[in-house]
């Protein structure tokens, strides 16, 4: 077991037991800051972690690093399995974290307990690196309840508030429902195919390969896994809110705290998006049971029309919102939407290049709007935690004070709209690559009018908070980490336009190494080569 | 490199992209330009994108002002539809339409193994 391995390995255990740590060490310590640093501490190790990890990749040719959980062999064990699309994402969703926590050391003067606030906040990187990072489709199911829970916790922190208690409420009674529909899903996969690894699951469902451990197939694989997907879709189009399963993201947006929303915005919804790709394109691919009788081509067909529904939608009501982080919640719909409209376009009759192009479109957008959307909501976090309100109304003018938040806003509201030369320019023009060369031409009129759209709602943020003039007298609060954040997000939103040319080229090294054929082959030759290091060949 | 390579599709994307500003810009201009048409009483009467008058008391325009501006009554059956039957914030209504999802999967997963029963 090399280094890689066994930091993949180590990533989750290190934040889940830091993440328990905290109450214990509440009975000891209850200095504000310690906590603050401790968990920055942790975010930042998972972070060097994660870089560790795709850098390894990286330097090995993308051949995907296995983690055997107590040197048990897979299928027979839990194990993480890293390939070029979840150690980007992996890398991509820490680094998020990271920002949360270091906005969190901000922030942590609006919060009476930051005990429980950083047990919960460590416990959702847990949840979202685990889901990522899981090469085993039970586990998924652990982790995904990992970050539930967590999250749920953090909608409803400030529980002296009743819409936090309403969203919350809404989301957990909704969202366990959902993740019991996962378990049911990994119930029937483990019925009809004896094992749980996604890998061992790629091979018998392309009817490729049996193993000496979970042996051949124990049921209708074909009934399997059509009801597996289903129940599966459901879920993850829930986590990553995909329009109709998007209802929870305004309510818990609009109470939960500021930091929370980034964290929520620019790692969890995508994770949701990660597990989706990851089922579609790996676990049951082009080759798979699932295409057999168009089921495939038939389930990405309605997520391109949900994924359309949501751009319009999200952006649509984006435009009546008088909360802030409601309005950037619809915004999100939005984002997902586009994202579905691209990661859907693997349909059969999709030449592999185009296909290409929209998976490359689909990560870049990911990174795009993530960071894009961080930007802004620490921006307009600044100036709306410094003023206690939400409301954009009461928001009149502030950021004249934050001459920071002002840049901030204005990157932010270019990047996410679109506007050369960011970032979000150019993922949304090899979105509409994508759609021209499949031939949907309707798909590249829905961007340009969805992009349109939403940029009326980002308009009403410019005219909140920056054109009129102060209200009334603030006492100005310190920007402190936020002059850096907001700094440093900003340059790298217009950076990710600059250096578009070569960060595409990795991006699609990254595509070509994990969802196309050939990083699918390498998914399941990992995990064939570590079967015969235990049978011995064969 | 995927951009760089085909400029016709960079122009189209760059020209619908500022069409699309173009006319969102011209219907705000449009919405909130002062009319002057007619001599009657009522085209002195300022127009105030749909608000109640009281809102000349805010020290300036309210953000819902400029929505209710732009959209009051070109997109007000949207809006009604969206707010009144899709987002109402009611918990039962969120699970009607995230069922009505769910069904559809499920049928769809139906239909497939009919076919395949079918052949």
């Amino acid at each position: 077991m090399n280094h890689a391995s066994s930091i993949v390995g180590a990533i989750t255990p290190l934040l889940a037991t830091a993440s328990f740590s905290v109450p214990l060490l509440s009975l000891f310590i209850r200095s504000k800051k310690f906590y603050n640093a401790y968990a920055l501490a942790v975010s930042a190790i998972a972070l060097a972690m994660a870089s560790w990890t795709f850098v390894s990749l990286v330097e090995g040719g993308y051949k995907p690093i296995i983690y055997r959980f107590g040197g048990w062999p897979p299928p027979v064990g839990i194990v993480y399995e890293v390939d070029a699309l979840n150690g980007f994402l992996g890398l991509y969703a820490s680094l998020v974290m990271f920002i949360a926590f270091l906005f969190s050391t901000w922030y942590s003067k609006f919060i009476d307990d930051v005990i429980w606030y950083y047990t919960l906040l460590l416990g959702l990187e847990t949840g979202v690196i685990g889901c990522i990072y899981t090469g085993d489709v039970f586990n998924l199911f652990v982790m995904l309840e990992v970050l539930s829970i967590s999250a749920y916790g953090l909608a409803a922190f400030f529980t002296r508030r009743p819409a936090a208690l309403e969203a919350a409420f809404k989301y957990a009674f909704i969202g366990a429902v959902i993740t019991t529909l996962y378990f049911i899903a990994t119930v029937i996969l483990y019925s009809a195919y004896g094992t749980l690894n996604m890998a061992d699951l790629l091979g018998k469902s392309t009817l490729a390969s049996s193993n000496g451990f979970s042996g051949w197939l124990f049921g209708d694989i074909a009934s399997a896994s059509l009801a597996a997907i289903a129940f599966t879709l459901w879920v993850f189009t829930f986590k990553s809110a995909l329009f109709p399963n998007h209802f929870w993201v305004p309510d818990v947006y609009s109470a939960a705290p500021v930091p929370v929303i980034a964290a929520f915005s620019g790692a969890v919804e995508v994770t949701g998006v990660y597990v989706v790709a990851r089922f579609m394109y790996t676990l049951f691919g082009a080759g798979s049971v699932l295409a057999l009788n168009g089921y495939r081509d038939s389930i990405l067909l309605m997520l391109l029309v949900l994924g359309v529904a949501s751009g319009l939608v999200g952006s649509l009501m984006m435009i009546m919102q008088k909360n802030a982080y409601r309005l950037l919640g619809y915004s999100t719909i939005s984002h997902i939407g586009l994202l579905y409209m691209v990661l859907s376009l693997g349909m059969s009759y999709v030449p592999s290049d185009v296909l290409k192009t929209a998976l490359t479109a689909l990560i870049y957008h990911i990174v795009n709007f993530g960071l894009g959307k961080v930007l802004m909501i620490s921006s307009i976090g600044l100036v709306s935690a410094s003023a206690g309100e939400r409301d954009l109304d009461k928001l009149s003018g502030l950021s004249r004070l934050y001459p920071i938040a002002s840049i901030g806003i204005t990157m932010a509201v270019f990047q996410l709209i679109g506007l050369i030369p960011f970032g979000g320019f150019y993922s949304k023009l090899l979105m509409y690559q994508a759609f021209i060369s499949s031939g949907q031409l309707i798909l590249a009129v829905a961007l340009i009018v969805v992009s349109a759209i939403s940029s009326l709602g980002y308009l009403k943020i410019f005219y909140a908070l920056i054109f009129p003039p102060l209200l009334r007298s603030y006492v100005k609060e310190s920007e402190g980490v936020l002059m850096p954040i907001i700094s440093a997000l900003a340059i790298a939103v217009l950076l990710l336009g600059i250096f578009s040319p070569a960060l595409l080229k990795f991006i699609e090294a990254v595509v070509e190494n994990s969802l196309m054929p050939k990083g699918v082959e390498m998914y399941y030759g990992s995990f064939a080569e570590v079967l015969r290091g235990y049978t011995g060949g064969g | 490199m995927l951009i760089v390579s085909d400029p016709v599709s960079a122009s189209i994307f760059i020209s619908l992209m500022m069409l699309c500003l173009t006319l969102l810009l011209y219907l705000v201009v449009k919405a909130l330009k002062p009319k002057h048409s007619g001599s009657g009483d009522e085209s002195r009467e300022m127009y105030l994108g749909g608000e109640h008058p009281n809102i000349l008391s805010k020290p300036h325009v309210l953000q819902s002002g400029l929505y209710w501006a732009i959209v009051f009554r070109d997109f007000k059956r949207v809006y009604r539809g969206l707010v009144e039957k899709v987002h109402t914030g009611i918990a039962i209504d969120w699970a009607y339409y995230m069922t009505a999802w769910l069904l559809i999967l499920l049928l769809l997963a139906i239909i497939a193994l009919g076919v395949s029963s079918l052949i």
